[in-house]
């Protein structure tokens, strides 16, 4: 913010305020996306920099500098914002990587927000992520700004005349197609030669209609009423952790298809087979029995399901949103919420 | 009156060949005599200049400098440099101390609010009485014959106020920081005393001046070297240094009791560590390194003592320094149940040697 | 010693309210009630990386730990659903920033599985040599995480450093320094040449060299294994149960390794074994990865010294330079679900992609990464631990929020 940069240079004591915050600019530690890879990189011994002055230091009520490392979520919106106000005048807000610009490669994600809506934000560094020296490059523009007192282009490109009669970029051409009538198949029977898994499909052939889609993977359809009884059956057969709970939302059909990926750590056999379990549920009344009791691994992607698709899970003790920010939108991943779509502009 | 002053300081100032010349120009000068009198006067250069605020002072600048660097050398980095470039980096401290007094200290609602403020200052006193008592040859701020005593006594204080400052800032990091702030006092101050009280036996006195005579031929550290160990170790743990930094650990409390503060505030008590460290090295390096002797230089007269018990202290706390690029952090109960265990077993075995080497000598 | 129980009202803190707990209030009075202490650790907190862990503590003892997740929740679910086939490897490479090469190559492979492209040797080599390095990176980086958590510094520098030879090694093969983006459906984007092989193969020596002084001053450092030893145990029934994933399973002596169990690209080909621990604790969990860094790295040697010669992509897609919207932009699946397994660094990946046979957009992408696989069993670790042990566990588990959260 300009009035903290007046506050630093302002004064009779301008000069040796100046000096002292140029030269200790001290980072908090608030790692808010994957930048912090390369954040660790900047002040690890590759490029070290502490050489600067700027040291990584724990909490917010010591430092003055935030670097924000990334997509800012509208969870960590909150947090960023809780901290900027934490910290001691005067402070200063740095944003490395092309998500903290202008969202980057999640630009149209419903969990985005961007970092200067919410903080004041002194520089940005684009790069996805940025090299640990053009983090570098940041501060010391910082440095130079509180020096100088403007800020500057750090880095200026000589002009170069586009040539013609050069290939043309080829833009993705059609660009989307998406289907309007989706016709969605879980389970495409697949000859294959395994022999454990035509076995184990005559075993569950009780349980619902199983079928080998490819080498170790089998689905099996159940009726939700069902299904609970059905993954005690496979617990009996030896399989003992759910590897994925999946929802497929078929807004055509009126259907919710949820699947169980259910595989076995114990037996040795067993271990490569993915057993699909699935069963279709309304959407108007999207319900199911959980299997967090059965298999207790399954809980948390549970609780996730639960989130992104709306669906309840009947027997999951945990209620509310989980991985969701409480002001993020409802069921985001249902077909019927929409994404804006990138429009490509070809010459 | 202030000629009655002026006499007694006159009586008893530092003699210092190097500068002779100068101060004796300057006390012809009226006014300026008098303050350079105070200057030189015993008592208040000891505490005031050397070994008291002055080398503190710079003792911090330098203490913080060299274990920046010193880490980073170990870790295959540069640590502080362009801030000076041509002396390394030095003043990286005192860009950090220039930023920390004009940043904004922030005073949150929930803390306590007069001792929040009070309780940095305050606990300055324990740390900057004891400095009082320690001599450096004869340059000497409190005489007295019980002065290792005093010093023990007064460095008994100091958790009691980083305690204090961890309730008044109302945290739960805090609070889960004076607690182990408390727990780590009570397993570092038994085998301490223990240490310094197995060296009081073998002295014969608490007196800082016998310690050091009876120190002339072998230094304390090879007449009873399992002290000398314990004392270490009971320093680190005192001064919260890896890899006993328990009360601190900044990844598991985020500082503990000094997580709320802010810009001077946070800039005073970080460095009490520092200050205690420094104490502590004193008295160590008087118990068991032969305080102030070493080599005369005539030229600097008085000044010879101090400088050698600084210098002595300042190489002790350089060696010090190293471990924290060494060593990972111990856990709360493994470092009572070490200081319970053996720790207290080694003081005192440590306690049996003194009474026995003082008994022979 | 006997508890007794005092009816006295309470009042959590204020701040508890304003801070968005995800958790009732009734939780927060009970929690007072008996006597015990709520401590949020995180996001901002030196010791923690982007989320929030909401520790009920007695005395100095952890009762429960509840996770706060999605502090990095980025839609990538969603986003995927907007977006070409291929638009998306650049996409599921982000969350696990480190380990992009194993993201990309198990969304790659799904993609493979449902055209039934036949991806030719010498890239499945490469991609063999690329999903290792990043293995290594992402131990590297965790076991420097573990370092700082534990408050030791120079374990967090030196494993810096030897990434700087990782992400030297993919830059010269690849050209970025973290996500590559190489892997593409039918083999590669570009052939590596031999200078550079060899280069990465010098490399692996001299990470190997600077793994010793690493060992010297952290993993055999006593303070480390005091730290870690007995701490956080999960035993090999509870690591099943609450369905762990990757290093951390095999350090309960559950001998699963994706590589072996659905082999896929070249390992087959190459000799290595799974490294297992029986303990189950925080150092175990530590040590199998540091054993699995050795590993990585024979595989890595052997593979560019069994290099095979030939094409670096498929027939069936042809040369991509120059052209590569052409070949890839109109990628239709066929209707129907492919899912598979990889293992990444920290273990089980699992891609689900299910096609409805006429968009170019997969219609549904499901990642189950193996940050949120083994989030429960890492909370499971924490109960009856000490408070401090918190870091130490976490470190150990290395678990990467972004990945989880995806």
């Amino acid at each position: 913010m300009e009035e903290f940069t007046k506050f630093v240079r302002g004064g009779i004591l301008g000069p040796i305020k100046k000096w002292g915050t140029k030269w200790s600019l001290w980072p908090v530690h608030l790692v808010t996306a994957c930048c912090g890879a390369e954040l660790a990189h900047a002040f690890a011994c590759g490029y070290d920099g502490e050489r600067i002055g700027a040291l990584n230091y724990g909490i917010a009520r010591q430092t003055n500098l935030i670097i924000v490392e990334g997509a800012i979520t509208r969870k960590m919106a909150r947090v960023l914002r809780i901290t900027w106000e934490q910290m001691p005048d005067p402070k200063f807000v740095i944003v490395m990587g092309a998500c903290g610009l202008n969202g980057g490669i999640f630009w149209n994600g419903y969990n985005l927000v961007k970092p200067s809506e919410v903080v004041p934000v002194e520089f940005f560094i684009p790069g996805c992520p940025p090299t640990p020296e053009a983090l570098l490059r940041g501060i010391r523009q910082l440095q130079i700004k509180l020096d100088k007192g403007v800020a500057e282009n750090s880095v200026s490109f000589s002009e170069v005349k586009a040539e013609k009669g050069k290939k043309p970029r080829i833009l993705p051409r059609g660009v989307k197609k998406v289907s309007l009538a989706p016709c969605i198949v879980i389970a495409r029977e697949k000859e294959v030669e395994w022999e454990l898994g035509k076995n184990l499909c005559e075993k569950l052939k009780v349980l619902g209609r199983a079928v080998i889609t490819a080498r170790n993977r089998i689905a099996l359809k159940v009726d939700p009423d069902k299904l609970r009884s059905s993954a005690m059956k496979l617990r009996d057969l030896g399989f003992d952790h759910v590897k994925s709970v999946n929802v497929v939302d078929a807004p055509n059909e009126g259907k919710f298809i949820v699947e169980y990926w259910i595989s076995s750590y114990s037996v040795k056999e067993l271990m490569p087979v993915l057993i699909n379990l699935h069963s279709e549920i309304s959407r108007r009344e999207p319900k199911i029995s959980s299997l967090s009791d059965i298999f207790p691994s399954a809980d948390y992607l549970e609780r996730e399901m639960q989130d992104l698709f709306g669906v309840e899970f009947v027997g999951n003790p945990w209620k509310g949103r989980f991985l969701l920010a409480p002001d993020a939108p409802e069921a985001p991943l249902r077909k019927d919420f929409k994404l804006q779509e990138e429009v490509y502009v070809g010459d | 009156m202030i000629s009655t002053l002026f006499e007694i300081f006159k009586s008893n100032m530092v003699q210092i060949p190097l500068i002779q010349p100068i101060i004796d120009y300057l006390m012809q000068i009226p006014l300026i005599n008098f303050i350079v009198a105070l200057i030189l006067w015993r008592p208040f250069f000891a505490v005031v200049i050397i070994p008291g605020l002055t080398v503190l002072l710079l003792y911090l600048l330098y203490i913080v400098w060299f274990e920046r660097k010193l880490t980073a050398r170990v870790q295959w980095r540069v640590g502080p440099l362009e801030v000076a470039r041509p002396i390394r980096g030095a003043i990286q401290a005192l860009a950090d101390g220039l930023r920390y007094f004009f940043q904004e200290a922030i005073v949150h609602k929930e803390a306590h609010r007069p001792y929040f403020v009070q309780l940095p200052i305050l606990a300055f006193i324990p740390i900057l009485l004891p400095i009082a008592f320690i001599p450096a040859g004869n340059v000497v701020g409190i005489k007295s014959p019980y002065a290792v005593q005093l010093v023990v006594a007064f460095l008994a204080l100091i958790p009691i106020t980083i305690i204090a400052i961890g309730w008044a800032s109302n945290n739960r990091f805090a609070f889960i920081g004076s607690v182990r702030e408390a727990l780590i006092y009570v397993s570092y101050e038994i085998p301490f005393i223990i240490a310094v009280s197995s060296m009081i036996y073998l002295y014969g006195s608490g007196d800082p001046y016998v310690a050091v005579e009876k120190q002339s031929i072998v230094p304390g550290a090879i007449m009873n070297p399992i002290a000398f160990l314990v004392f270490i170790i009971a320093m680190l743990m005192a001064t919260s240094r890896l890899p006993f930094e328990i009360p601190e650990a900044d990844q598991e409390i985020a500082f503990g009791p000094f997580v709320e503060y802010s810009g001077m505030l946070f800039g005073l008590v970080m460095v009490l560590a520092y200050e205690k460290l420094y104490v502590m090295a004193l008295l160590f390096v008087i118990l068991f390194l032969g305080g102030w002797s070493g080599f005369y230089c005539e030229l600097l007269g008085d000044l010879n003592a101090p400088l050698w018990l600084f210098i002595k202290t300042i190489i002790v706390i350089s060696i010090l320094a190293i471990v924290r690029s060494m060593y990972a952090r111990y856990r709360i109960d493994q470092a009572v149940r070490y200081s319970f265990s053996w720790l207290i077993a080694l003081s005192i075995v440590a306690l049996v040697i003194g009474i026995a080497v003082g008994w022979i000598v | 010693m006997k508890e007794f129980h005092l009816d006295i009202p309470v009042e959590p803190p204020k701040e508890l309210e304003s801070l968005f707990l995800p958790i009732p209030r009734e939780y927060v009075e009970d929690t007072y009630r008996k006597d015990e202490f709520l401590v949020l650790v995180g996001p901002q907190h030196p010791g923690s990386g982007h989320m929030r862990l909401i520790v009920r503590v007695k005395g100095d003892i952890i009762q429960e730990v509840i996770p706060d997740p999605g502090y990095v929740h980025r839609c990538v679910e969603k986003i995927a659903e907007n977006r070409l086939y291929i638009q998306n490897i650049p996409l599921v490479e982000r969350p696990s920033i480190m380990d992009s090469a194993n993201f990309n190559l198990g969304y790659v492979r799904a993609i493979e599985a449902a055209m039934d492209i036949e991806v030719p040797e010498r890239a499945k080599f490469i991609r063999t040599i690329l999903a290792e390095l990043c293995r290594i990176g992402t131990h590297l980086y965790d076991a420097a995480i573990l370092a700082v958590f534990i408050g030791h510094t120079t374990g967090f520098m030196y494993p810096f450093g030897i990434r700087e030879l990782i992400c030297e090694s993919l830059v010269r093969m690849t050209g970025a320094r973290f996500t590559s983006s190489f892997i593409v459906p039918g083999g590669v984007r570009r052939d590596v040449d031999e200078k550079t092989l060899r280069w990465v193969y010098d490399a692996t020596f001299a990470i190997e060299k600077r793994l010793k002084s690493f060992e010297r001053i952290f993993i055999k450092n006593p303070t480390v294994i005091a730290r870690l030893r007995d701490v956080g145990v999960l035993s090999k029934e509870e690591a099943i149960k609450f369905g762990v994933v990757g290093p951390f399973l095999r350090a309960s002596g559950v001998e699963y390794d994706t590589r072996v169990v659905e082999p896929y690209e070249a390992y087959e080909e190459l000799t290595w074994d799974i490294v297992t621990a029986d303990e189950g604790d925080g150092y175990a969990r530590f040590m199998v990865r540091v054993n699995e860094v050795s590993q990585s790295l024979s595989i890595i040697r052997q593979c560019i010294t069994s290099m095979p010669d030939g094409s670096y992509i498929s027939e069936q897609i042809g040369e991509v330079r120059g052209n590569f919207f052409d070949k890839f932009a109109d990628i239709v699946l066929p209707a129907g679900e492919y899912t598979t397994l990889t293992e990444a660094a920290r273990g089980t990946l699992l891609f689900t992609i299910v096609s409805d046979g006429e968009s170019n957009v997969p219609y549904r992408m499901r990642i189950v990464s193996p940050g949120w696989l083994y989030l429960r069993g890492f909370m499971e670790a924490l109960k009856g631990e000490r408070l401090a042990d918190l870091q130490a566990i976490y470190g150990s588990f290395g678990y990467f929020p972004p990945e989880a959260d995806r």
